[in-house]
């Protein structure tokens, strides 16, 4: 019971952390401009983070490695310093999109303008890092992250033409006045926005920090292959919300509010309250993620002592760059930049390194110095070069196709 | 005889399991063929096998932060090594090898000097 317990409690935190403030604008953009023809990038985007995922997650569980030690053991020092550099860069690029949805979060419940809310925002963030428990960092915010689970419940509430969303998603080509460009540039953000690298890079860091072992290897995977597809659906629901109320009237999203709208439409008042606490944890815990990856990528780099296991003094430069991203984020938001642009640019950015993090995680689940009998299969190998195909291409095509479409135009 | 190509760039730990850092550089004897004489551990090392302008500039910088008693640069003999897999354990404690100056300086001056940082 115990056991069932434990892993109910690993895919409900699964699901709530799945979503970002990345699926959250990449979801209600293309949901609001293409309906649900985009659908399909989402499924893809979920099965590919799940394939890698496990894999990292075994690595982790069976050599206690998590994902950037393998990156320098198997691309040397010099390559993985340029992927240091701008995972790093991208890093904290994100922290700060996800600080900026925590702090429009917080202007839509009290009105007070979000640029108030960053500073406060970021302290509250570090010393969430710097005082709680790992676990209680990553149940607490995966759980209220669920409530945005409000999205599929108000789904039915704005009475959408269910066949025509069926068709939308069976139909992948560009809609109406859109053009192939366009529907490119969302296809390759809302596949960055599920398999963002810093998922990665935090979910097997996490698996050190929480000690895992080879008897935690079906926790890890019922939590990944059940959990994750569960916190996809989440983003097919925003999507989808979008669609039903935003494509019929030609009309775009463009910030936090329009995004929660649809939820506001369908169940009013409470819904709208449910679904702003929604944004404010499913933000907010991606932002703890990010601090902290941060802090993992350059410390597992150079071989520091990281993590939250041990106390911040015996790991002073981890805590030092956490602390530093943090500082970094806020700035960003200081220059005055729109958090929604700024999601967008991040989203970009993530699909460029996007390669850098997952060949790695590939090579290294095939090496039987490092796994035994863990090793691939031969299925898990399709499926994943498969993906590393794909995830090439989207790399090549993104900013190609941001500066094309003007980002979306 | 390719020894040093499964040591280079691999997680060093302690006898505790506390990290250390990683195999920046080996050294080699002069003997034929050559075997591991000690691992080199820092930033210098690292710069210095990286080679060309990055390389430089890590050790350049390495050396410029670190001008009193040298830059940080662990040499760890291989008779210290317990043994050698994923991850290099040591036989001795982290509390016996000189520790890096960036390390020390943050926990002084940054760190230590918040409330709660001996907390684990």
């Amino acid at each position: 019971m115990k056991k069932v317990f434990a892993v109910t409690l690993g895919i409900l935190t699964a699901i709530g952390g799945f979503i970002d403030v990345g699926d959250f604008v990449a979801s209600s953009q293309a949901g609001a401009r293409f309906g649900m023809s985009l659908a399909w990038v989402l499924v893809l985007g979920v099965l590919g983070i799940c394939v890698y995922s496990e894999m990292a997650g075994r690595v982790t569980a069976i050599s206690n490695l998590a994902v950037f030690d393998l990156i320098r053991e198997r691309l040397g020092p010099r390559v993985a310093l340029v992927n240091l550099v701008a995972a790093f860069l991208v890093t904290l690029i994100t922290l700060g999109a996800e600080l900026g949805g925590v702090a429009l979060a917080l202007e839509l419940a009290s009105g007070v303008y979000y640029l108030l809310w960053v500073p406060v925002a970021g302290f509250v963030l570090w010393i969430a890092l710097w005082r709680l428990k790992f676990e209680t960092l990553e149940r607490v915010f995966g759980l209220a992250g669920l409530t945005l689970v409000v999205f599929l419940v108000a789904l039915p509430h704005l009475h959408p033409q269910w066949s025509s969303l069926w068709q939308q998603a069976s139909q992948p080509v560009p809609s109406g006045s859109e053009n192939w460009n366009t529907y490119g540039y969302f296809a390759v953000s809302l596949f960055a926005s599920a398999m963002t690298p810093y998922e990665v890079f935090f979910f097997s860091s996490g698996g050190v920090e929480e000690k895992w072992g080879p008897d935690e290897l079906p926790v890890m995977r019922a939590n990944v292959f059940v959990g994750f597809p569960l916190g996809g659906l989440l983003s097919l629901g925003i999507m989808a919300t979008a669609a039903a109320l935003f494509q019929p009237l030609d009309a775009q999203v463009n910030s936090v509010g329009q995004a929660a709208l649809p939820v506001a439409v369908g169940l009013g008042r409470v819904g709208l309250i449910v679904v702003i606490l929604g944004i404010f944890a499913a933000t907010f815990g991606a932002a703890l993620e990010n601090g902290l990856s941060a802090g993992y990528t350059v410390a597992q780099y150079f071989g520091w002592q990281w993590g939250k296991r041990v106390a911040p003094r015996a790991a002073a430069r981890f805590h030092f760059v956490v602390l530093l991203a943090i500082v970094i984020g806020v700035l960003v938001l200081f220059t005055t930049i729109d958090p929604v642009q700024l999601t967008e640019f991040m989203l970009v950015f993530n699909a460029v390194i996007l390669p850098l993090t997952y060949l790695p995680i590939l090579v290294v689940a095939n090496d039987r110095e490092y796994l035994g009998d863990h090793v691939n299969g031969w299925f898990t190998n399709l499926l994943a070069t498969i993906f590393l195909v794909i995830l090439v291409i989207v790399s090549i095509a993104a900013i190609p196709l941001m500066i094309v479409t003007g980002m979306g135009g | 005889m390719f020894v040093w190509f499964h040591l280079l760039d691999r997680q060093v730990v302690d006898r505790d399991g506390q990290l250390v850092g990683k195999v920046d550089d080996v050294e080699l004897s002069d003997e034929d063929p050559p075997r591991v004489v000690a691992l080199l551990l820092g930033p210098r090392p690292l710069g210095e096998r990286m080679g060309g302008w990055l390389g430089g500039l890590i050790a350049n910088a390495a050396t410029r932060l670190h001008s009193e008693s040298g830059p940080y640069r662990a040499r760890i003999p291989y008779e210290h090594v317990a043994s050698t897999g994923t991850e290099i354990r040591l036989r001795v404690r982290r509390e016996l090898l000189p520790e890096p100056a960036l390390e020390e300086w943050l926990r002084e001056h940054v760190i230590g000097r918040i409330p709660g940082s001996s907390d684990a």
